[in-house]
């Protein structure tokens, strides 16, 4: 013990010895002056954890039936609350029709802009058969900039399951969708049909067993299939 | 005439210069932004500089802890943050142009250690360093907008490695090696110390508040074997007002008495309409209940008085840092160092008294032309300007700097340590805090000492105190339960190094 605490002592002197060598003029351990040792800085102001807050809105729940001819859309809002760089000119932006929906943009309207956003965007176009509205984008957006899309049309419901979906919005122009819409498209099917569903059940009235082999027994389960079902 | 005006101009701005640049700390973070990252993290971007840092791979180097505080939108409160991933350089995280430095997350990711990569001294600058946020444990997704605050403090590295406790001088209950009074106790590792009368105990002489000479000191009480983080100076009013700007409404109430516009913290509810002891920490706003009142102060770098145990502790918690050990005291100020007797931090047994006061006091750039120590008879009523001695061309003794560079470990304003002079204390596992304090603003860390002091005690005396309490052995109230707010009473933390 003794011998354990005379090398950890020689040790110390030695680490003692050697850092006091180092000690030299100039030693920054013991430099400094004015102002002290803490330091902070805040955010003037709120910023998006997603990188950007751009978002699209339809302003309402849309509901259409399925064999609707070429139905018009709500206006759609593009608000760029917080852009962060990513639709700057050169760019372009797209609105795209919900994956889940074989329908299409109607291609024959015209689309107008509005919003403070308008004159930063050129003509629209669409693409991948109209399922796709392309903005190319003129001028970088800043800060609260808003576009409206007005004269939207559906076309080709008739090839789309009932159901709720969500237009897509890809801002950033890399080919995928980086927000939906706010608000819902929704799709009904009011077609005539007979009662009943498309569905049955049989069931055994009593309990049977199913040890086989030491009974004998051979059963067999049935399902009846009756009613023309809906799309 | 223009000419005249250029000359003068010139010479102003040699002389700020020489007097704000050349002897600056100066820790500076800006710049802050977030942005995202993936759905549960996001990236939070700063830049940070700091003057008269150092690393010296053989002694040891200086660092600063970074932490953030995030307010919501549609919140009320800051909320902690806790960053993503550990040790060295975790993915994603970036180490920024101008000096090279790394960054290091603890395992419980309260903040980070910014330090320089390799040897070297001066000022260290760097932009856009990234940390990784994980969004997901405030329950924010990339939806989310907020904002955000970045805190750094000064931090110096306390080696690893046996030292010793007690000088062999004539402080109060000084820790010895039973049974030679005189002879310094050695602590060579972290393991559990026997405290007794058996040949090669530590003991100490039974005063009033030096402690109950139990024992055993337990292997989970921090002793100073183990590496830390100090702070480099003690809590500053600009810290202490930062520090309450980001509480709500009711933890300020609980964190400093200023609650009537315009008076300053003290000891009387309400606070004080005029200044107390050279604190300015004062209330200047109060938007109403239930809003947070806001403080300010004009003298930033001035140490912070007017702290209970409680207020510490809770700042600490806040912070995501600990209380120091008494034992950890002793280490950060003398270092491997053989014990002088009755020394101070600075390595001497003998001190000048402070005077001929320089520049506008409270300014930040005040400074004496002489002196090394605040204490009783020399210091104005109250505590002077952290890191006041230091200066470009400063040594260990003329800077009132310890042997690892940490500064005012004697005088200013009091140090309260865990002690072991008290089972409560001796209960203490150095647990750090993890940012977050209770509603009513009180620190709630497993084994810390609670608000009512027991188990911690006062070190390195102050501005009022005599000289012998200053010593860096004294132990006279070491022990002595001290929960109250005090003209004198300060602090600073720690932090186990990862």
């Amino acid at each position: 013990m003794k011998a354990r605490t005379t090398i950890i002592m020689i040790g110390m002197v030695l680490f003692a010895t050697l850092t006091a060598a180092r000690a030299a003029p100039g030693d920054e351990r013991f430099c400094g002056g004015s102002y002290d040792g803490w330091d902070r800085d805040v955010m003037a102001a709120s910023a998006g954890l997603g990188g950007a807050l751009v978002s699209l809105a339809s302003g309402t729940d849309q509901t259409f039936t399925w064999n609707a001819a070429n139905p018009a859309l709500a206006v759609l809002t593009i608000e760029a609350e917080d852009p962060a760089g990513t639709i700057t000119n050169g760019g372009a932006m797209r609105v795209t029709v919900p994956a889940a929906w074989a329908c299409r943009f109607d291609t024959s309207v015209s689309v107008t802009y509005g919003g403070d956003a308008a004159g930063k965007v050129g003509a629209a176009s669409f693409l991948d058969g109209g399922r796709t509205l392309n903005i190319p984008v003129t001028a970088d957006f800043i800060a609260g900039d808003t576009l409206t899309l007005s004269g939207l049309k559906l076309l080709d419901l008739a090839l789309c399951p009932s159901g709720t979906q969500w237009l897509e919005l890809d801002f950033t122009g890399d080919g995928t969708r980086d927000v939906y819409d706010g608000n819902s498209l929704a799709l009904t099917v009011p077609w005539p049909g007979g009662s009943y569903d498309g569905w049955d059940r049989y069931v055994l009235a009593e309990s049977a067993s199913l040890d086989a082999t030491r009974r004998g027994t051979v059963f067999m389960l049935s399902r009846l299939m009756r009613g023309s079902g809906c799309r | 005439m223009k000419t005249i005006n250029s000359r003068w101009t010139l010479a102003v701005l040699v002389a700020v210069l020489a007097a704000g640049g050349a002897w600056a700390n100066n820790l500076q973070i800006t710049n802050v932004t977030v942005s995202g990252r993936d759905n549960t993290t996001a990236l939070v971007e700063f830049d940070i500089s700091w003057e008269n840092s150092w690393r010296y791979t053989n002694i040891n180097h200086d660092a600063a802890w970074i932490f953030f505080k995030v307010l919501p939108d549609g919140r009320s409160d800051w909320e902690h943050v806790t960053l993503e991933g550990t040790g060295t350089n975790p993915t994603d995280y970036a180490i920024g142009a101008g000096t090279p430095i790394e960054m290091i997350v603890p395992v419980d990711r309260v903040g980070m250690i910014v330090r320089r990569s390799g040897e070297g001294a001066g000022t260290t600058a760097v932009q856009n360093v990234k940390a990784v946020w994980n969004i997901a444990s405030n329950s924010l997704s990339n939806t989310d907008k907020v904002k955000l605050q970045a805190f750094g403090v000064e931090m110096v590295y306390v080696a690893e490695g046996a030292f010793k406790v007690g000088s062999g001088g004539t402080g109060v209950s000084e820790i010895y090696k039973y049974p030679t009074a005189t002879e310094p106790y050695v602590i060579t590792s972290e393991d559990a110390i026997t405290v007794g009368t058996a040949d090669g105990n530590l003991y100490y002489a039974s005063t009033a508040y030096g402690g109950d000479r139990g024992g055993p000191i337990p292997a989970a009480f921090p002793k100073g074997y183990a590496a830390f983080y100090c702070m480099k100076y003690e809590v500053t009013q600009g810290q202490y007002k930062d520090f309450l700007n980001a509480l709500n409404r009711d933890q300020q109430a609980a964190r400093c008495t200023a609650t009537t516009l315009n008076y300053y913290m003290t000891v009387t509810a309400g606070g004080s309409a005029n200044i107390p002891n050279r604190n300015t920490v004062r209330m200047t706003e109060d938007p109403g209940s239930p809003s947070r009142r806001v403080y300010t102060t004009v003298t930033r770098d001035r140490a912070c008085n007017w702290l209970s145990w409680a207020d510490d502790a809770s700042f600490a918690d806040w912070a995501g840092l600990r209380p120091m050990t008494e034992l950890e005291y002793e280490k950060a100020c003398r270092g491997p160092m053989e014990p002088l007797a009755d020394e101070y931090a600075f390595g001497a047994s003998t001190y000048t008294v402070i005077s001929g006061l320089q520049g506008v006091d409270g300014s930040g750039t005040e400074y004496y032309t002489a002196g090394n120590l605040v204490v009783l008879g020399s210091a104005p009523d109250g505590p002077v300007r952290v890191g006041i001695f230091a200066t470009a061309a400063s040594s260990r003794v003329s800077a009132g700097a310890s042997y690892w560079g940490i500064m005012e470990l004697s005088g200013n304003v009091w140090e309260r340590p865990v002690t072991i002079g008290h089972a409560t204390g001796r209960a203490f596992t150095g647990l750090h805090g993890n940012g977050l304090l209770t509603s009513g603003g009180d620190a709630d860390v497993t084994a810390w000492p609670n608000t009512t002091a027991t188990g911690a005690g006062l070190r390195g005396g102050n501005w009022a105190t005599a000289s012998t309490s200053l010593r860096v052995s004294d132990r006279g109230n070491t022990a002595f339960v001290y929960a109250v707010r005090a003209s004198h009473s300060g602090w600073r933390a720690v932090r186990t190094a990862p």
